[in-house]
């Protein structure tokens, strides 16, 4: 049942629409206020009537978020935001919905959750802030954490692999994996509208610092030195060299794609 | 990232990632990646076409009432439909 809903004010939004009453309690130097500053950017370009704009979340660190957007927000139980949003979506679905969670809250109390919601491909928003720790409960390893992490729950180091957010999606049948991290202005914001813009789940991880409890865990990866061989950006380098691992003795067979 | 395609490799070797694949596997491959082994991906990795859920159930409800009628909740609430038959 679509039931059309005017927008309440026609005067164009602006950053400043988005940005709540609320003081934001994160840590001094979170990448979560990042993040924050880089939605609330991009908000007004979505073209949506911001009374039909909803923040749904867990909890942890990362699902404080809908108390800064001013934009109708659920903080809602640990691990359980995808079953809330799924019901909300299909009630009001002409509602832009989006999950805000993190690599405990999503992937650990949430896991079955996000893989549910995933593969019936509802038409919601998943931004998954994966920092690979614990940082609101302080410090403990959590689902994305290296194997060997050192923490307060693993003080010999953790003996279990990893999960890797993009290939639990995948999976699970989503429809559209993006990833992005913290201090990319751009880049994140260019893939929030392409997730918002795509009918059926979007997940997009974003690689979040928490200086607090696990201080430059991506810093390999973000590091400006050395980003032309860290990370590659899909849409901007789309070639992908395989010849150092060819070098190295790898040998990779080339596969057909449509030539997009 | 910049390809180098000196050295006896040339563009036909190379991967081409292609978002909008219906086959999962590429994306499979690329979300894999993570460094130091190889480069870790950024942006959109995989984008493809499927019905979302609530489309198709308010499709099948609406289909359904046209067919059964709206229904009654006290008959449903009183009849013998159990859910082991």
């Amino acid at each position: 049942m679509n039931i059309p809903v005017k927008p309440i004010s026609s005067v164009p939004l602006t950053k400043a629409d988005f940005v709540s009453k609320q003081t934001v309690r994160w840590c001094p130097g979170c990448g979560d206020y990042s993040i924050l500053a880089n939605i609330q950017k991009v908000m007004p370009e979505l073209d949506i009537p911001k009374e039909n704009i909803v923040f749904v979340s867990g909890i942890g660190c990362s699902s404080r978020f809908p108390y800064y957007m001013d934009t109708y927000g659920m903080h809602t139980i640990h691990g359980r935001a995808p079953a809330f949003a799924t019901g909300l979506k299909v009630a009001r679905p002409e509602l832009s919905v989006w999950i805000v969670t993190g690599d405990g809250d999503g992937l650990s109390i949430g896991g079955n959750q996000l893989l549910h919601m995933l593969r019936r491909n509802i038409d919601v928003n998943v931004l998954l802030f994966n920092n690979r720790i614990y940082g609101l409960t302080k410090g403990q390893y959590s689902p994305t954490s290296e194997q060997g992490k050192v923490t307060k729950s693993t003080p010999f180091g953790s003996p279990d692999m990893p999960l890797n957010p993009m290939l639990f999606a995948l999976s699970a049948g989503a429809t559209f994996i993006a990833r992005t991290f913290d201090v990319d202005a751009k880049g994140m914001q260019e893939t929030i509208k392409a997730a918002a813009k795509h009918k059926g789940t979007s997940f997009v991880e974003i690689y979040q610092n928490c200086n607090i409890f696990n201080d430059g865990a991506f810093s390999a990866v973000k590091d400006r030195s050395a980003r032309d061989r860290s990370y590659f950006a899909t849409e901007t380098w789309r070639n992908i060299n395989l010849r150092k691992r060819a070098e190295e003795g790898h040998s990779f067979k080339r596969l057909e794609t449509s030539d997009r | 990232m910049i390809v180098n395609l000196d050295g006896g490799v040339n563009e036909k070797e190379l991967l081409v990632h292609d978002q909008y694949c219906e086959d999962s596997t590429l994306a499979n491959l690329l979300s894999g990646f993570d460094y130091p082994d190889f480069p870790v991906p950024m942006g959109v990795l995989r984008q493809v076409e499927n019905t979302p859920y609530e489309v198709k159930i308010e499709q099948q409800i609406k289909t359904q009432i046209e067919k059964n009628g709206v229904g009654d909740l006290a008959d449903l609430l009183r009849g013998n439909q159990v859910w082991t038959n």
